[in-house]
């Protein structure tokens, strides 16, 4: 038995509104440490992984590991049915069938329940080691955000340099070539729009913009937003949630001289 | 005047009889235990005919005849609907009947003041009495069913008729009365005469089965059927099919599309009926099942001896039929020999059968069938040729039959994949389509960075 009560409705809508453009169909892994969601893409060139941790609901009770295999399009039909602000409780049986979802308006004595039906899904699980990054580049969400959409129209890969002068995310098209680069920054008034870079050695890696455009798309869940390169490996996209949840986006980098 | 069980209101009529029960008019009354049947019988009938139990020539079984002094057998035919178009009679009293005979009568009365009586029947069965020659019938004592299994036959002695009728009537208590009666002794008597060698010892006549004779006794039979035309269906099925020529030579300079269908169905007739092309055309139990009601009322005819009149099968001149490519007379050899198993599968043993048709293949008999089986022989080979050339030389197929076949279940797993696509498709969001268009070269699967756990 499952029973998870989210104070905000807001924080799963974001998630499932960011991962649903990405993959279509997964399962979401209930134990007793909170709900984790681990897919990859169709090309299988980018992966998620979230991790609601049970703290993150109050109460969280799970008596047993329970996988709810969802088509996310669903899910988010239903859940366009909560409003931001409603109070979410996710219920499931031991062997489910459906996925009991309850939204509670905190002004009204509103309650609406849906019952969403479940699949099989049968997925591999990879597992991601601890990796120490070359480059780790922390900066505002909506920075990286706007930076992936200004490039994008010129391009569909960019290119991300880190150096000791800075991030410089460049891009070439048809009509033409741009950058943008970043330095540190420190922004005592606003903490948030700090951008900070801490650096190994040297990292230069290209990656499909359209990936990076839909990982923007969780924006809206944190302030900040931290990107993690070494040469030869994933690009970890990560945002930070309430507590030490997460939601982490990698993307496989583009190798060869195409473009 | 013959009658069947009745349950309880009854009534008879001159031709038709018909049992009824009585219900109410609106609720279904309980089904009856002794349901009515319905009976056509011969309308100059006599009071003293009736229904009795007589083994069937045939199949050694108890069936039912309905035997008459005057008019002599008739078996009782049954014609049953298909379970599939279930139908019923609705049998009703004619308020302006008369021959209403015996107690019932004032029964009926009492019935006729207070409620209609109707009776609806279960099933459209309707049964019909049609004349039988009664020969069929004490062939079961002339010929036993050899008791001894090895083959020579025992030694046949002669019998008197008393003799043999006292068997035939061993089987049917209820035969036992006819056999006082005149005229249906001299008629079996007559029959019996008609295929046996006699002896006459004293004032009495002995009996014994010469088979020669019996042979060309159905020879008769066989070829008294044919004058008349055989029924349309086993005319068209037996006969023009049996002799169909196969077409051979198709010239390639015309052949358009219609040539080359013709081969190929031409092809699948020889090849589907090598069975009843055969030389040993033979009608099975089988098929009679099969044949349809003008089929068994024809040749029940065709047998009788009592009916001198006999309706010409319907339908059978109607149609101007292309004539039938073959020597002179062979059709209407193949024709007495299919009238002939007819009979023999119908109304006579297997062991008869069987004794009849190796005499018929010794060419003793009056009829000699041999321009008939070399005629078939020739088809036979033929058709073999025709099927050989076009399993090789036919080249206007694109694809074989078979093939034809797998594409149909081909287009049956196409139908389910899009089926599943599509509704895959559905719960796809638009960025994971858009996502699919994405050019991933010099992208590795993260298969490859990640191990599987």
């Amino acid at each position: 038995m499952l029973e998870a009560r989210l104070e905000q409705a807001d924080v799963l809508k974001k998630v499932v509104d960011a991962i649903k453009d990405l993959v279509q169909d997964c399962n979401f892994d209930c134990n007793d440490s909170g709900v984790a969601l681990q897919a990859m893409d169709n090309s299988h060139v980018a992966l998620v992984s979230m991790m609601l941790k049970a703290e993150t609901f109050s109460p969280y009770r799970c008596d047993r590991n329970v996988a709810l295999g969802v088509n996310l399009t669903s899910l988010t039909k239903v859940l366009r049915a909560a409003q931001g602000e409603d109070i979410l409780t996710i219920k499931a049986e031991d062997a489910p069938d459906v996925l009991n979802l309850v939204f509670e308006s905190s002004e009204s004595d509103r309650l609406s329940e849906y019952d969403l039906k479940l699949m099989d899904i049968d997925q591999e699980h990879l597992g991601i080691p601890d990796t120490e990054y070359a480059a780790t580049i922390s900066m505002p969400s909506s920075e990286f955000k706007r930076i992936c959409m200004d490039l994008m129209a010129l391009s569909e890969s960019v290119s991300i340099e880190a150096s000791k002068d800075g991030v410089k995310f460049s891009c070439s098209g048809d009509i033409g070539n741009g950058a943008v680069t970043l330095r540190s920054h420190n922004n005592v008034e606003k903490p948030e729009l700090n951008v900070e870079i801490e650096l190994t050695e040297p990292v230069s890696l290209t990656f499909s913009l359209k990936y990076l455009v839909n990982f923007c798309k969780a924006s809206g869940l944190s302030k900040t937003v931290k990107l993690c390169l070494s040469n030869e490996v994933p690009l970890l996209v990560e945002y930070n949630l309430a507590g030490s949840s997460f939601l982490r986006f990698y993307l496989a980098p583009k190798i060869g001289d195409d473009e | 005047m013959t009658r069947t069980t009745k349950s309880s209101g009854k009534s008879t009529n001159n031709s038709i009889e018909s049992a009824k029960s009585v219900g109410p008019k609106v609720q279904l009354g309980p089904d009856s235990n002794n349901p009515p049947h319905l009976l056509i019988l011969p309308e100059e009938i006599s009071n003293e005919a009736r229904i009795v139990s007589l083994q069937n020539p045939r199949f050694s079984t108890d069936s039912r005849y309905v035997v008459c002094p005057q008019l002599g057998f008739y078996e009782i035919k049954a014609f049953t609907e298909p379970k599939a178009t279930p139908r019923s009679w609705l049998l009703s009293q004619d308020v302006a009947q008369d021959g209403v005979v015996g107690s019932s009568e004032a029964q009926w009365e009492i019935n006729k003041s207070t409620e209609p009586i109707g009776y609806v029947t279960r099933n459209a069965n309707l049964c019909v009495a049609t004349p039988i020659d009664p020969l069929f019938l004490v062939l079961t004592v002339l010929a036993p069913l050899p008791t001894s299994k090895n083959s020579e036959s025992p030694k046949k002695l002669f019998l008197s008729g008393d003799d043999y009728l006292e068997q035939f009537s061993s089987t049917s208590p209820q035969f036992r009365a006819f056999l006082r009666t005149e005229s249906i002794k001299s008629a079996l008597e007559k029959r019996m005469a008609a295929v046996c060698d006699t002896v006459d010892a004293g004032d009495e006549t002995m009996y014994r089965l010469n088979e020669e004779k019996l042979v060309d006794e159905m020879l008769r039979k066989a070829t008294r059927m044919t004058t008349e035309g055989l029924p349309a269906s086993v005319e068209e099925k037996l006969i023009r099919k049996a002799l169909d020529m196969p077409i051979l030579g198709i010239s390639r300079e015309e052949s358009s599309l219609n040539g080359d269908l013709e081969v190929t169905t031409q092809g699948e007739l020889g090849s589907q009926t090598p069975a009843a092309d055969t030389p040993d055309t033979q009608i099975t139990v089988s098929s009679i099942g099969t044949a349809t009601s003008s089929f068994s009322e024809a040749s029940t005819a065709a047998t009788s001896l009592t009916k001198e009149s006999m309706a010409p099968p319907p339908d059978n001149k109607l149609l101007p039929l292309p004539a039938i490519k073959a020597p002179a007379g062979v059709a209407e050899l193949l024709r007495i020999r299919t009238a002939l198993f007819f009979i023999c599968s119908s109304y006579v043993a297997p062991h008869v059968s069987d004794s009849i048709k190796k005499l018929l293949a010794s060419a003793t008999t009056t009829v000699d069938f041999t321009p008939l089986d070399a005629h078939l022989a020739h088809l036979a080979k033929m058709r073999q040729e025709v099927v050989s050339m076009r399993s090789i030389g036919d080249f206007s197929r694109k694809r074989s039959m078979v093939e034809d076949e797998d594409s149909e279940s081909r287009a049956e797993k196409k139908r389910k994949k899009d089926e599943e696509e599509k509704r895959k498709k559905a719960g796809e969001s638009r960025g994971v389509k858009n996502l699919k268009k994405v050019n991933v070269t010099g992208m590795k699967k993260m298969s490859d960075f990640f191990k599987k756990k």
